[in-house]
């Protein structure tokens, strides 16, 4: 077909030029981030890529998934087909049918049911867009079935019918015979046809493809397709550490702290908006967004993606579309950013990896350190926190007090085991200091030495972390590391998932590596060691374990509270509908606990309700802020013949 | 010993605390002679040195020294004793700098012939005496109970020259429309314990029986039942009353650390192991909507 | 224009608090110290009345105590006061409010201060002298106890409060002193890239003895904890006595139940 290369040619660079343009444009915006260090551990990189990117393994955590799953396999297989598509229009001679026969008829015969294969999962896409849309597809700046979303189905879609139709018509031509039983049966109903008619179909099914293959490929880095671009680098580019720390800073005269601006945002975190394809499933998940409040992860990835489009490139003198301010397309609000509970279901959900939450912080750590402007409750919990390192402003003095009836229980190196870091909840507040209390005994009884620091611990500032006040948390963690070392720490247990969280995993920024455990883990790990008593049959009614975010999402560790319920009561207990990797946050996390939560309904309530479905007698816990929000909407709810109980009691009371 | 007792009036009327003085210098075991800016003297017996009010003004510091201090040239008294209020404490420094003199400050308590003051939010105390032969005093309101208003005054008229650049505008009386707990007095607050709704009615007519304000824990707010604008606790307001009643709230540390400042701390709850009974001063056991219709009656006869 | 702040670090008043060894004033050891609330308040309103005009007048902070009294004068100095005066006293808690006053007028003296802000009073002491003292002593017009501020033509507008939440205004013509009282403003929180200027900010230190001039007026004798109350007193019982009871022991024990 030389006339088809005269046509066909040029168009062929235009698009092509048009394509590399586009997507010279976004990375040249994408490289308007500041640096970070993304490039270590190859490896490790590649085989997340695989088993993300390649594997689709968040994808397929959903029925739905599996839609995609085949969508982009088909996609994968039917790009060598594609290219094979345009070498044919762009160089005459080139074939596949000059490929060894058996590799071009094995070709042939997947291309035909691939191509099969696309064609009903965007039927399947659009039906679930038009008839059964889950509500988190759509939102309020863009619908389940928009536009865009609808024409890039039916430009797949045209793709392949396309695609037949000239392999219909070839064969109905007389072209050379191979497996392919649905282009075969599609020649067989051309057979009547003239050839002229067949060779006018051939061409304007050749035609048609070309012209909407380029075009599709030129609308991609101009939608929410890019992820098509973008989500494979963007799993291999993924944080490797947890995503819940969040990055250091340094605090020199003259630096501007946390992003107010969207050039402020490291270069993953502007490829992070190009990768998101609005699935939803952020805000499917997050307990901000399902209380009615203005926070919608997926919303702030796109706010980010259209700040970036219109600020990005260089526009001095240009109006400046601000990335904090009036809700608007490209702009996030302060309520909304002040609504997240750092739960971090948005991260542990997303299937390219997108990290949302993060850019939450170092928006808040704007607000709070270059703005002082933030919910007026803080200011009081800066102030308790800086002056008495917690949150209520208790004397420090008063920290050990707990323990006074259990006499000397002052750590000292070399002859107790564990440091017992037992957190400001744990020390102050009345209702968490008998968890503290009972895992004092558990501990003892178990033979487990352990000592505390009494008056001299101080809060391991996670609240404060969160809320994006890094100068403060950043005294905090020094002072705090520089103690575990005076003091020759090795093994910490908490029993907070907060401070476990930041003891091990933020505390590592400052050359903390000690082994940091969780009394969920070290309970589990003595009843695997028969140091404590498995199956003693407590009696608690119907259970059901409320999954910690700051334990459980963040630190992967889910088996052992459940362990420990299992041991003290001889049964696994009860599950929430939303457990584990989805579980639902109590609300106090990310600093909420200190903030009134003024805007939609209660979270707290939302958790409760959920319980309160399966009419359990106990609600066990391994959080002090989930036991109080958790005591609170069973109150506000009229239910407080509900109990709720910490796994650290519960072991408590088997032992005793 | 002689004592020159600076009384205090707002608009004509004397205030109940110029009587406290009295009671002071009687403590003392001083002679007293009085000196007042105002309309008409206190009822004591003795002599008071009487400036009109409409001439020196209802606020005018440096009229108001010149009076004060026309009145020490008189009796060349020991002590010259001002109630330690928005007056005394305005006051009482410029008296004292004028005379060269040392000044003791919010005296509760006479010990040994020392004043005691407190000092840290009343956690330590301290006697102090002056080094000279004169000294500034003032008292606090409240810490000496008050002599009865029963007596004739010999009022002697006092003229000074002086003048002044301080204007005073007038007074704004309290904003009535929202609660201002942080300023209180006296703060009676509901907690969940009340039950219902229609029960905070019954502790906000406490609180005005006692002539305080009212107060609520978190979870009232949060039900809807009071304002937020009644809230104690960390995400609240955080109060230091002079009293503070806590009905029915079992004291969860967010409310514990709003108001545990409070310089007396009542507890009414039916558990007397809640929490609360941590903070409080005076733990009552008992179903604070059966006790309260009691005390106020009682407060109300009183 | 030109303006003073007198501030003063205080102990955290949550602190338990226990006599030192010659029993004149509290042991200073484990005492976390911070600036006396009263004035934050009056730190903050002299930065607003810098930022209200302009940003013209000069904001002197000035501190009178041991070493550590540096971190209180380099918060005041990231709210935004302009340079830092430390006049150094390691014993500054035995100078009586006469003579602090007297260190801060001698400071002050022959500079023209057109406006002074102190703390209505500190936390430890409570004496609500030194302001006005110094007022006194250097001839300035002075009003006590503001919740309010306001300035215009060279005269401060000063809403003051009494007693049970009356307030009163009155009109100060510079040069004048104004203290403060707790609730006059909301003391900003100090911005991080304020907190970096600050530390480049002029610190001047002047020994205390280059300006004390007085003897001290008033002395302390002895300084003790308060009776113990105990723990709570706890009662219960017929609802009639426990009234009479609670009544009786709130007419002792406080100041506000007559």
């Amino acid at each position: 077909m030389p006339s088809t290369q005269i046509y066909f040619l040029p168009l062929f660079v235009i698009a092509l030029v048009a394509f590399c343009f586009s997507c010279y444009q976004r990375l040249q915006l994408v490289a308007v981030g500041t640096s970070e260090d993304r490039f270590d551990r190859p490896g490790e990189r590649l085989a997340g890529m695989f088993r993300y990117a390649f594997g689709q393994e968040r994808v397929l955590a959903r029925p739905y998934g599996l839609n995609h799953f085949a969508l982009f396999w088909a996609f994968m297989l039917l790009l060598v087909a594609n290219v094979s598509f345009l070498a044919e229009g762009l160089f005459s001679g080139f074939t596949l049918s000059a490929l060894p026969a058996p590799l071009h008829h094995v070709l042939g015969l997947a291309f035909d049911l691939v191509s099969v294969v696309a064609l009903v999962s965007v039927a399947v896409a659009l039906a679930r867009r038009l008839f059964f849309a889950p509500s988190y597809l759509g939102n309020d700046y863009t619908k389940a079935c928009s536009g865009e979303a609808l024409l890039i189905l039916a430009l797949i879609a045209t793709l392949m019918v396309a695609f037949f139709l000239l392999n219909a018509a070839q064969i109905a031509l007389g072209a050379e015979q191979t497996l392919r039983p649905v282009s075969g049966a599609l020649a067989t109903l051309l057979q009547g046809m003239p050839q002229a008619s067949l060779e006018l179909v051939a061409s304007a099914s050749w035609w048609v493809h070309a012209v909407v293959l380029l075009l599709f490929m030129n609308l991609l880095p101009r939608s929410k397709h890019m992820h098509i671009l973008t989500a494979i680098p963007n799993c291999y580019f993924r944080n490797l550490e947890k995503p819940n720390v969040q990055p250091r800073e340094s605090f020199e005269l003259g630096k501007r702290f946390g992003v107010s601006e969207v050039a402020q945002f490291s270069w993953k975190d502007l490829l992070d908006s190009f990768s998101c394809t609005e699935c939803g499933r952020c805000q499917d998940l997050c307990p901000a967004h399902n209380t009615g409040k203005p926070l919608n992860p997926r919303r702030i990835i796109h706010d980010i993606k259209v700040n970036l489009l219109e600020n990005g490139v260089a526009n001095a003198g240009k109006k400046q579309l601000p990335l904090i301010g009036e809700k608007a397309e490209g702009t996030s609000c302060e309520d909304a950013l002040w609504s997240c509970t750092t739960c971090g279901a948005c991260l542990s959900v997303c299937p390219v990896l997108i990290e949302h939450m993060p850019k939450i912080v170092k928006m808040r750590r704007h607000l709070v350190q270059e703005k002082a402007r933030f919910p007026e409750e803080l200011l009081n919990l800066f102030e308790n926190m800086e002056q008495r390192s917690n949150p209520w402003g208790i004397a420090p003095s008063e920290r050990g007090k707990w323990a006074n009836l259990l006499g000397d229980k002052e750590f000292v190196a070399g002859k107790t085991e564990y440091l017992f870091f037992v957190g400001c909840a744990g020390s102050f507040d009345s209702r968490a200091k008998q968890t503290t209390v009972a895992l004092a005994t558990v501990l003892d009884k178990a033979g487990v030495t352990w000592g505390i620091l009494g008056r001299e611990e101080l809060c391991c500032g996670d609240s404060v972390r969160r809320l994006g006040n890094e100068f403060v948390f950043d005294r905090m963690a020094r002072e705090n590391v520089a103690k575990f070392k005076e003091k020759g720490v090795t093994k910490i247990v908490t029993q907070c998932p907060h401070c476990f969280s930041t003891l091990k995993n933020d505390y590592r920024q400052y050359g903390l590596e000690l082994e940091v455990l969780h009394h969920s883990e070290l309970i589990a790990r003595l009843v695997q060691e028969g140091k404590l008593p498995a199956a003693k049959g407590v009696n608690l009614g119907k259970t059901l374990f409320h999954d910690s975010c700051y334990l459980g999402r963040h630190n992967d560790t889910f088996a052992a509270p459940r362990q420990v319920i299992e041991a003290a009561t001889g049964a696994a207990p009860g599950e929430f509908e939303r457990q584990k990797e989805n579980g639902f946050c109590c609300g106090a996390g990310g600093g909420r606990m200190w903030m009134e939560e003024q805007i939609g309904t209660r979270i707290n309530h939302d958790r409760v309700n959920e319980a309160l479905k399966q009419q359990p007698d106990t609600i066990c816990v391994s959080c002090p802020y989930c036991m109080t929000m958790l005591e609170d909407g069973l109150k506000d709810q009229g239910a407080e013949k509900v109990r709720v109980k910490d796994i650290a009691e519960v072991m408590a009371e088997a032992i005793n | 010993m002689k004592a020159l007792l600076v009384c205090e009036q707002r608009e004509g009327k004397i205030l109940d605390t110029s009587y406290e003085l009295v009671a002071f210098a009687d403590r003392l075991g001083a002679e007293k002679v009085m000196v007042l800016v105002g309309k008409e003297a206190p009822k004591v017996d003795g002599k008071v040195y009487l400036a009109d009010v409409d001439k020196f003004g209802e606020y005018n510091p440096d009229l108001h020294k010149q009076v004060v201090l026309e009145a020490i040239q008189k009796e060349n008294p020991d002590y010259v004793v001002f109630v330690h209020s928005s007056y005394g404490w305005d006051l009482a420094p410029r008296v004292a700098a004028a005379l060269k003199v040392g000044q003791v400050s919010e005296v509760v308590n006479i010990v040994d012939g020392k004043f005691e003051l407190a000092l840290c939010n009343a956690k330590l105390r301290r006697t102090v005496s002056p080094k000279g032969a004169r000294a500034v005093l003032t008292v606090q309101a409240g810490a000496f109970n008050a002599v009865e208003a029963s007596g004739s005054a010999q009022v002697e008229a006092i003229e000074v020259a002086g003048s002044s650049q301080l204007q005073f505008v007038g007074y704004e009386p309290a904003e009535k429309k929202d609660v201002d707990l942080g300023r209180a007095e006296i703060i009676v607050s509901a907690g969940r314990g009340v039950g219902k709704k229609e029960n905070v009615a019954i502790i906000a007519e406490l609180a005005k029986a006692f002539g305080g304000e009212l107060g609520a824990s978190r979870p009232v707010v949060d039900a809807g039942w009071v304002a937020h604008s009644h809230q104690v606790g960390t995400t609240g307001q955080t109060v230091s009353p002079k009293l503070y009643v806590a009905c029915g709230i079992s004291g969860a540390i967010q409310h514990l650390a709003g108001m545990k400042k409070s310089d007396f701390i009542v507890a009414i709850n039916k558990d007397k192991d809640a929490p609360i009974s941590e903070a409080a001063d005076v733990m009552v056991v008992a179903d604070v909507l059966q006790l309260a219709p009691v005390l106020m009656e009682k407060l109300r006869a009183a | 224009m030109k303006v003073l702040v007198c501030i003063k670090q205080v102990p955290d008043m949550e602190s338990r608090f226990k006599v030192n060894g010659s029993g004149d004033w509290y042991d200073e050891a484990d005492l976390a110290y911070r600036m006396n609330e009263y004035d934050e308040y009056a730190v903050e309103q002299a930065v607003q009345l810098k930022e209200q005009l302009g940003d013209a007048p000069d904001v002197t902070v000035l501190s009178i105590g041991p070493d550590r009294v540096g971190d209180a004068l380099k918060k005041a100095l990231a709210m935004g006061c302009d340079r830092a005066v430390h006049v150094q006293d390691p014993d500054s808690c035995r100078k009586d409010p006469w003579q602090i006053a007297d260190i801060i007028a001698s400071f002050a003296k022959g500079k023209d201060f057109d406006v002074i802000f102190t703390g209505m009073q500190s936390q430890d002491r409570g004496s609500a002298q030194v302001g006005v003292t110094v007022a006194e002593r250097l001839g300035h017009n002075c009003t006590t106890t503001l919740v309010g501020f306001g300035f215009a033509d060279g005269v401060i507008t000063a809403k003051r409060e009494l007693e049970g939440g009356l307030k009163s205004v009155v009109k100060v013509p510079l040069p004048a002193l104004v203290t403060c009282q707790l609730g006059l403003n909301v003391p900003r929180y100090p911005t991080l890239p304020n907190i970096m200027k600050a530390k480049k900010k002029e610190f001047v230190t002047v020994p205390a003895a280059e300006l004390l001039t007085e003897q001290p007026a008033v002395a302390t004798e002895k300084l003790y904890p308060p009776v113990k109350s105990g723990s709570a007193v706890v009662l219960e019982g017929d609802l009639a006595q426990v009234a009479d009871r609670l009544l009786g022991i709130l007419k002792e024990k406080t100041t506000v139940v007559k």
